[in-house]
């Protein structure tokens, strides 16, 4: 049969496009900081209207760093280029060291505690160190569009917006010509047919099976058109996750500009892929991590279709195996049970899974409590330092021998305690929704078994009976 | 013990290879050349005319007026010199001896350069003072023995006759064989041993005593050399040879003082984070009051700090005083390799009128060593720096 | 508009997820690059040497940060001069080219540094055709000055010679 076009591949953007991407993002300036996703919807054009509201943004920055002398190219690269972590405090830092070399206070730019503040004659705008990562990021990344040829001109651009006090319609020049070319090499390097197809045949479903003209999107719709869709239509789109993915976007289009979670939402565990994160053992691998990669991964998507999630959790891994076994040949009973779904994991076994993962991420929060606080600062109620200790001392993980970390691990530590807060709000928030929809479905394990049925029959609608 | 007055067979019919005796092994010295289109004098290694500026700058003084080549053969003029050499030579001032000889060689047009027959060897080791005398203090001579093995070995095969000229010490443990060795208190007798006119010396064939003899024809008189010698150092804007160490630095210099800080009794480390440091704390050694042990970097006879252990240490104390009567001073670090805990980027800059005190912890485990510099520099130019590294 | 925003939204995932995946990253980063520029990385980073053997996109945006990060950036050399490899000034420094007469093998170059206090340069770079750099490590000035030797007809003196190549003092 034809390869589905539709599965998850790179071939939707060109490889110098991800190459690039990735060659930034990768980088230990950004590993762990989840400036790739805002990077990402920064090159895709995401936001509607406001696609090239990034660059303008970066055009006030440099704009404002000319307010607090940085001027010359040197400089600017210097500070757009050589942090070695792009963190919003670090760039803070390097902004306070910059405006403390300045030998007068510029008229009209100051740091301001969430951002630096440009005042145009009245008119202010804000960028906001905890979007300046983003901003940098986007800087290395247009520096090298097109292997570096671009370099030249981007920066000569640059050297034309003036330096303070000046109009805010004098900075829009610059930020126009660099916007124009972003759109030419993203309209170049990203295949917008594709992806414009999916919505075209989203669009289609909504009109031909869903009355009122309104387009809802639940559980059903995304299990309906994943059915419809799969087989027997030209051009079929066979994974489930491919499906899942699509109608989260879509959705996320209905949500207000400050809920947009795709450029929102960074995932947990992204911290634990930090320079100095990895030498400590806060989740193992196998057990602890990969059963809650995919909802950390969704963040609220998760719990916004819960059903439709536990159906990914479930059926995704059992499709995937699937598809390789009859690519690499393996045995017909291997196959069979694939087909099946026999070794899917049953609901409840995956939320019980979640729950004790729930269980070891409180523990692992309340060790770090107590090795970055102790006693001496702490201000938790005794009942809670002494739940800490005990916690501290019952873990045997690399990264928790001493209970007074040097600053490097109290600084990783105080990353995580963030993250596992994120985490298990996450799971939290997660499990009532799916409590929810099982009691309004009878339950978890009979949602399971339906389920069950239905994807198997659907397997072996799109790969047959094994022979 | 001055050798004896025993006269070397004709080296004065052939051309002489002369080397400079490093512990990496002799150099040769090529060529010696007068350039009119060199801007100043410099030494180069030969195969890639790299200049080697570890030498240049003294060699700029050791040929310019007043300095040994124009104390022992004349005034060279003002037209630069370039010495072309087979390899690196470093650091000290014990290739003294050996290009005094090598300038005096070309002057007499025998020196041998590479592709030319070789009647003689000389191997040379020695820091001359003003006045040509050649210091009795070697270092490594051992090493520059042994290392010159393959040369003497060379030089046997070739049956070059092949000499080693060093100061008047005693040379500790054995001698390669074939190499003779020659010692001296003083150029002079080693010019005159190998009958290389020098400005102090008779003809050729004359009296052949050890001692520096008087000048058969005077040079100059009293004052009129000083005036001579004074009036090639204005002309050549260079400082008169002297191989002592470098004056002291100007009295309005910043300082620089650099602490390490570890835990003393009842602290630990990682209560740096929480200290608030109190810019007025005594810079001694011993504990102070926020129970930080603190032990001051003393700079080594090289001017560098002696290199830390991260394992050892808390962290660092960087003290900056002002220059003296100066109204601001500007300090700056700079982080050339690994990471200092707080350090937000790799170079910060501060503008200070009074003492100033950056403290910087110092992770326990460095994955790569941390090398850092500090410079301070005064309004009026005066300029300290100090360079450090913090070993993992 | 709901048929684009979807797309983007496609798109910008697709490039999420492909970090991390198994394929090798190929390209260079230009904060890398930079580090390479400037000599932070402390060391040659060879990987990136040998992209810019290879690229002249890369090496035209190398270029670029040599430049605009350089001590010295010498401008364009005056069209006339009676000299084979035209000096080049700037208000802190100059420099000058002199072929031997006794060795024509043999370029001298000297940089004159106008402020003796300033940190001094400790490599000359020239930008030849399709912007290939040649370095050369400059000795520590004695006075403000730097000598150096060249080759008559190797590369570096080559591109000297063509008074629009780029030259600048880092």
């Amino acid at each position: 049969m034809d390869d589905d076009i539709f599965t998850l591949n790179r071939a939707g953007a060109s490889s110098d496009l991800i190459g690039q991407f990735r060659a930034v993002i990768e980088s230990e300036r950004f590993a762990g900081t989840g400036v790739g996703r805002r990077l990402a919807a920064i090159i895709a054009g995401m936001g509607g209207r406001n696609k090239d509201s990034a660059v303008l943004e970066l055009c006030h920055l440099v704009h404002g760093l000319a307010g607090l002398g940085v001027r010359d190219g040197r400089r600017r690269l210097l500070f757009f280029l050589s942090q070695r972590r792009v963190t919003p405090g670090a760039v803070h830092a390097d902004l306070e060291r910059i405006a403390g070399e300045r030998a007068a206070a510029p008229a009209n730019v100051t740091l301001g505690e969430r951002g630096l503040v440009i005042d145009y004659g009245g008119e202010r705008f804000e960028i906001w160190y905890r979007r300046m990562p983003a901003l940098i990021a986007l800087f290395e990344f247009l520096m090298g569009l097109d292997g570096g040829v671009y370099a030249t001109e981007f920066v000569d651009t640059l050297d034309t917006i003036p330096v303070p006090p000046a109009a805010v319609g004098e900075v829009k020049p610059a930020a126009g010509r660099i916007a124009k070319r972003l759109r030419d090499f993203r309209q170049h390097h990203i295949a917008w047919a594709r992806h414009q197809e999916h919505f075209d045949r989203i669009a289609m479903y909504f009109k031909k099976h869903v009355p009122g003209g309104d387009w809802i999107i639940d559980d059903n719709v995304i299990f309906d058109f994943w059915t419809r869709h799969s087989h027997g239509v030209k051009k079929p789109i066979r994974e489930y996750e491919t499906v899942f993915r699509a109608f989260v976007d879509l959705a996320a289009l209905a949500m207000p500009p400050d809920q947009d979670d795709l450029a929102d939402w960074e995932d947990p565990l992204d911290v634990l892929d930090q320079p100095g994160a990895r030498e400590i053992g806060v989740l193992k691998g196998a057990s602890e991590r990969k059963p809650i990669a995919r909802l950390m991964e969704h963040g609220p998507n998760a719990g916004r279709f819960p059903h439709a999630f536990l159906r990914l959790e479930s059926f995704a891994p059992v499709q995937s195996t699937v598809a390789n076994a009859r690519r690499f040949g393996r045995g017909t009973e291997a196959i069979r049970r694939s087909v099946a779904c026999e070794d899917a994991v049953p609901y409840g076994e995956a939320m019980a899974t979640v729950g004790r993962v729930r269980e070891h991420l409180r523990t692992m929060q309340k060790a770090v409590y107590h090795c970055l606080y102790g006693d001496a600062r702490s201000r938790a109620t005794p009942e809670f330092r002494a739940e800490a200790a005990a916690a501290f001392r019952g873990i045997r993980r690399k990264g928790f021998e001493s209970a007074e970390p040097d600053a490097d691990r109290r600084e990783a530590f105080a990353e995580f305690a963030g993250a596992l807060t994120r985490m298990t709000g996450l799971i939290d928030g997660f499990r009532k929704s799916v409590e929810r929809r099982g009691a309004s479905a009878g339950g978890l394990d009979a949602m399971f078994t339906r389920d069950r049925d239905l994807f198997a029959a659907q397997f072996r609608r799109l790969y047959g009976e094994p022979q | 013990m001055p050798e004896g007055p025993e006269r070397h067979s004709d080296p004065a019919l052939g051309r002489i290879a002369v080397y400079v005796a490093t512990t990496a092994g002799p150099v040769r010295i090529e060529l010696v050349e007068q350039d009119p289109d060199l801007e100043q004098s410099m030494v180069v290694l030969t195969r890639d005319w790299e200049a080697l500026q570890e030498i240049s700058g003294r060699y700029r003084s050791f040929v310019a007026g007043g300095g040994p080549v124009s104390r022992a053969y004349g005034p060279a003029g003002d037209v630069p010199f370039r010495l072309e050499v087979s390899g690196r030579i470093t650091s000290g001032e014990s290739w003294n001896l050996g290009v005094l000889v090598a300038h005096g060689l070309a002057r007499a047009k025998r020196l041998a350069v590479p592709g030319e027959p070789v009647a003689q060897i000389l191997l040379l080791t020695g820091n001359l003072d003003s006045q040509l005398g050649i210091k009795p203090d070697i270092e490594h001579l051992r090493d520059k023995l042994d290392s010159s093995r393959e040369l003497v070995a060379s030089a046997h095969r070739d049956a070059t006759p092949i000499v080693f000229c060093l100061p008047n010490v005693t040379v500790q443990g054995a001698v390669p064989d074939g190499l003779e060795l020659l010692r001296f208190d003083r150029a002079e007798p080693l010019l005159d041993r190998f009958a290389i006119p020098h400005i102090t010396s008779g003809p050729p064939g004359g009296d052949e005593s050890p001692r520096p003899r008087a000048a058969s024809r005077p040079v100059l008189n009293g004052m009129a050399a000083v005036a001579v010698v004074a009036s090639l150092v204005l002309a050549a804007n260079v400082i008169p040879w002297d191989p002592d160490p470098p004056p002291p630095p100007a009295p309005d210099a910043p300082r620089i003082v650099v602490s390490e800080l570890s835990a003393g009794d009842g602290t630990t480390c990682h209560a740096l984070q929480y200290a608030a440091f109190d810019s007025t704390f005594d810079l001694g050694g011993g504990a102070t009051a926020d129970g930080f042990r603190r032990r001051l970097l003393q700079p080594g006879a090289d001017g560098a700090l002696p290199a830390s252990s991260a394992s050892a240490i808390c962290g660092l104390s960087i003290t900056l005083f002002p220059g003296a009567g100066a109204t601001q001073t500007t300090g700056s670090l700079e982080v050339l390799s690994g990471r200092l805990v707080g350090q937000a980027a790799p170079i910060r800059s501060e503008t200070f009128t009074v003492r100033t005190v950056w403290t910087y912890h110092v992770p326990r485990r460095p994955p790569e060593p941390i090398r850092y510099t500090v410079t301070a520099r005064s309004e009026s130019g005066s300029e300290t720096r100090i360079s450090h590294r913090v070993e993992p | 508009m709901l048929r684009t925003d979807f797309a983007a939204r496609a798109a910008a995932r697709e490039l999420v997820e492909s970090i991390g995946s198994p394929e090798p990253v190929t390209q260079f980063s230009m904060s890398r690059l930079f580090a390479h520029a400037t000599g932070a990385a402390g060391r040659p980073d060879r990987d990136v040497e040998a992209a810019l053997a290879a690229s002249p996109a890369l090496r035209a945006a190398y270029r670029r940060m040599v430049e605009a990060t350089a001590l010295v950036a010498f401008p364009r050399a005056a069209a006339a001069s009676d000299q084979p490899i035209p000096a080049r000034e700037t208000d802190t420094a100059r420099i000058s080219f002199k072929r031997s007469r006794q060795r024509p093998e043999l370029v001298y170059a000297v940089v004159e540094l106008k402020d003796p206090q300033a940190s001094p340069p400790t490599e000359m770079v020239v930008f030849g055709a399709e912007d290939v750099p040649h370095g050369v490590a400059l000795p520590a000035p004695d006075g403000g000055i730097m000598q150096l030797i060249l080759e008559w007809g190797s590369d570096t003196v080559e591109c000297l010679r063509d008074p629009n190549a780029t030259l600048i003092l880092r």
